[in-house]
């Protein structure tokens, strides 16, 4: 099942959807220089399941697009070292090494990024690009690479050859996006992770983007790993949510549920301090004081979210609280009973 | 009632390259009061940050009028200027490229006071501590770099040193966009305080329309270099009349509503090099019949405010028109 068809459609969705395709299991991250050292990602587990989008989010610096770098052993080398199990399909990728990793990415698992314009090279024609891609992983070339390329451009909203013959500097941002979607399908990955892919568009470019990339999930069932600070652009797109902060998960629910009732107090605190454009006046700010703690690899002996919480109370002091269910597909790092995050605080 | 602070006249920023005209602000027209907030929005390339910086004079003006108090400020030599720079002030939305690495943050903030005589040798540093006070920084950490600074923080110093000179009218481009949401709320409770204690203007440019109806009292929407939309900030987000607007408004993920199907905005937004004929989003526009492509429209007056759109002008006349032609004019999405 390591090779896939071009363009043949998954059929076997229904027997897929319980199907866990990526698991995640106690992912840390460290970066070392020699100044000092920073766990930038600490303990991390999830899965996503076939054909489920899964929205990772958080502020800067919280950790999720070093995971993200990670799943694809994409980690800054030497200086960040990666601990942990990360399983595509029940198959250990840490420790692979890179010549077999090299098969997975881009062709099984594949990227897009929040710069269009900095992952495509500016030099090479759009059709060298994509002709690259398809000559590494499938072996395509001449008419039958070019037949596939113009299938795909088609798929994504560029019709017409003309394009193939562009370089990257002579389409506008929404449609390098496209391009690198394109690129990024080619090989009819299992997982597409998406970091930010909407960030440097406007609106209404984005919603373009959104519905392109609901289309083609719904269209092949495929998993998107959805990478985003904007919990709009979640509740848009993703089943799931994680949220993460100073390199921890803290919380982890169905979309719905975590917008409506987040169980954690920096996840509510998030959706507070976001002006909303379906409330009069924007509705009320709550800022977040303060700023996220330093990550060292030093255990912390606090929540990490305590110093800025306004929940925050005794307990929060005396270490880190774990992981924990609360409830149905529900996870919480936090020790406030449930029942009194549904007053505000 | 009162009269306006800034008053803008068919203002025009044109500028000539090789082979063309880029008409990056095309015919503006507004007015700002004072202690108001007016949002200038728009997509990348509408116009919006170029009008801001004509204004500064940073950018040429090629025709129009701007008046400040009843005073040109436009067509004015650089001397001339300078009194009303000061009542000017242009905070940008990168704070790290825009203090001096090489400065202290006294030093930052010291020399606006300086040049503009708002301090002496003698009490500029009790001034400084002052300004740090106001937007909400320890005045121990005057003695600082920017880069020990988090982004947040250069934010506030900014604003410190654009209030240094006691301005009537902030001009703040994109003040928030690079900072993190939790941050982004910090700025935005501290610009509102500053407005109510100094009775300050803004003219507020961003392109996060939940920031615009948290903080603005009135919203201009621009379109390829003109304003296709200018409305009270509650009415426009209640019921936006122009087809442009509507559409924007419509293409914002909410929190409050999960995977409803509708059909985005198709195509992109034309080059001010080459504004469409007539309406310019006429390409894009839903709603678009047989006089869009052929006439410009007019800022015709709708409930608290003016739309750049025949449809507005029509309703008045003869409501029916509007209805007929929405349903005759789908035409084929390419997406």
């Amino acid at each position: 099942m390591n090779q896939q068809k071009p363009s043949a459609a998954r059929d076997e969705s229904a027997e897929n959807a319980e199907k866990t395709l990526l698991s995640v299991r106690d992912l840390s991250v460290t970066f070392r220089s020699r100044e000092r050292t920073a766990r930038a990602v600490e303990g991390v587990s999830f899965d996503v399941r076939a054909g489920e989008v899964v929205g990772l989010v958080g502020e800067s610096g919280c950790g999720k697009s070093v995971t993200s770098l990670a799943l694809l052993g994409l980690q800054e080398k030497p200086a960040g070292q990666l601990q942990g199990s990360i399983r595509l399909a029940g198959r250990e990728l840490v420790g692979l090494p890179e010549s077999a990793l090299r098969r997975v990415r881009g062709n099984r698992i594949s990227m897009i990024f929040q710069d269009p314009q900095t992952s495509l090279n500016p030099y090479l024609r759009i059709e060298d690009q994509l002709g690259e891609v398809l000559e590494h992983h499938l072996q395509l070339r001449g008419s039958a690479a070019r037949q596939r390329m113009l299938e795909m451009l088609s798929q994504v909203g560029i019709p017409g050859e003309e394009r193939l013959r562009a370089y990257p500097h002579q389409l506008s941002g929404g449609m390098r996006q496209r391009v690198c979607i394109a690129m990024a399908l080619l090989c009819d990955p299992e997982l597409l992770i998406a970091d930010e892919p909407t960030t440097m568009l406007d609106v209404t470019i984005q919603a373009q983007i959104l519905e392109l990339l609901r289309s083609i999930r719904a269209a092949r069932q495929m998993s998107i790993l959805f990478i985003t600070h904007d919990l709009g652009v979640v509740s848009e797109l993703c089943d799931r949510v994680i949220v993460m902060y100073a390199g921890r998960i803290v919380e982890q629910a169905p979309t719905a549920e975590l917008l409506h009732t987040p169980l954690h107090p920096y996840t509510e605190a998030l959706l507070q301090s976001t002006p909303r454009v379906d409330v009069p006046g924007g509705g009320s700010l709550h800022p977040i004081g303060g700023l996220p703690p330093r990550l060292t690899l030093k255990k912390l002996e606090e929540c990490a979210f305590a110093p800025r919480c306004l929940r925050v109370r005794e307990g929060c002091r005396q270490g880190e609280p774990a992981l924990v269910s609360a409830g149905g597909e529900r996870l919480r790092r936090c020790i406030v009973p449930v029942e009194e995050m549904a007053v505000l605080p | 009632m009162s009269a306006p602070l800034l008053k803008v006249r068919d203002l025009r920023v044109h500028f000539p390259t090789e082979h063309t005209l880029v008409r990056a602000v095309d015919g503006v027209d507004f007015e700002l009061k004072a202690g108001e907030t007016l949002a200038l929005v728009g997509e990348s390339g509408c116009g919006k940050s170029t009008l801001a910086r004509a204004l500064v004079g940073l950018n040429p003006i090629t025709s129009g009028s701007a008046e400040l108090h009843g005073q040109r400020i436009t067509g004015l030599s650089r001397a001339a200027l300078r009194p009303f720079r000061r009542e000017l002030q242009l905070v940008f939305q990168d704070p790290h490229a825009s203090l001096n690495p090489r400065f202290t943050i006294a030093e930052t903030l010291a020399e606006p006071l300086l040049l503009h005589g708002k301090a002496t040798r003698r009490d500029v540093d009790a001034k400084v501590c002052e300004l740090l006070g106001q937007v909400g920084l320890d005045s121990e950490l005057r003695g600082r770099y920017p880069h020990e600074f988090s982004g947040g923080q250069r934010q506030r110093i900014s604003i410190a040193r654009a209030l240094a000179v006691e301005p009537k009218l902030l001009l703040c481009d994109e003040v928030t966009s690079a900072l993190d949401v939790s941050i982004q709320a910090q700025i935005l409770d501290l610009l509102r305080s500053v407005q109510q204690k100094l009775g300050l203007s803004y003219l507020f440019i961003t392109h996060d329309l939940g920031v615009v109806r948290y903080i603005a009292h009135r919203v201009a929407v621009m379109y390829v270099g003109q304003i296709v939309e200018l409305r009270d900030t509650e009415s426009w987000f209640e019921a936006p009349e122009h087809p442009y607007t509507k559409a924007l408004l419509a293409s914002i993920p909410r929190v409050s509503r999960a995977h409803i199907p509708r059909k985005p905005l198709a195509g992109e937004v034309p080059s001010p090099a080459h504004p469409p004929s007539g309406c310019r989003f006429h390409p894009r526009c839903p709603q678009a019949f047989e006089r869009c492509p052929r006439e410009m429209p007019e800022l015709y007056p709708v409930p608290t405010g003016v739309s750049r759109c025949f449809l507005n002008q029509a309703e008045r006349a003869a409501p029916a028109v509007a209805d007929s032609t929405q349903a005759s004019s789908n035409s084929a999405s390419r997406l």
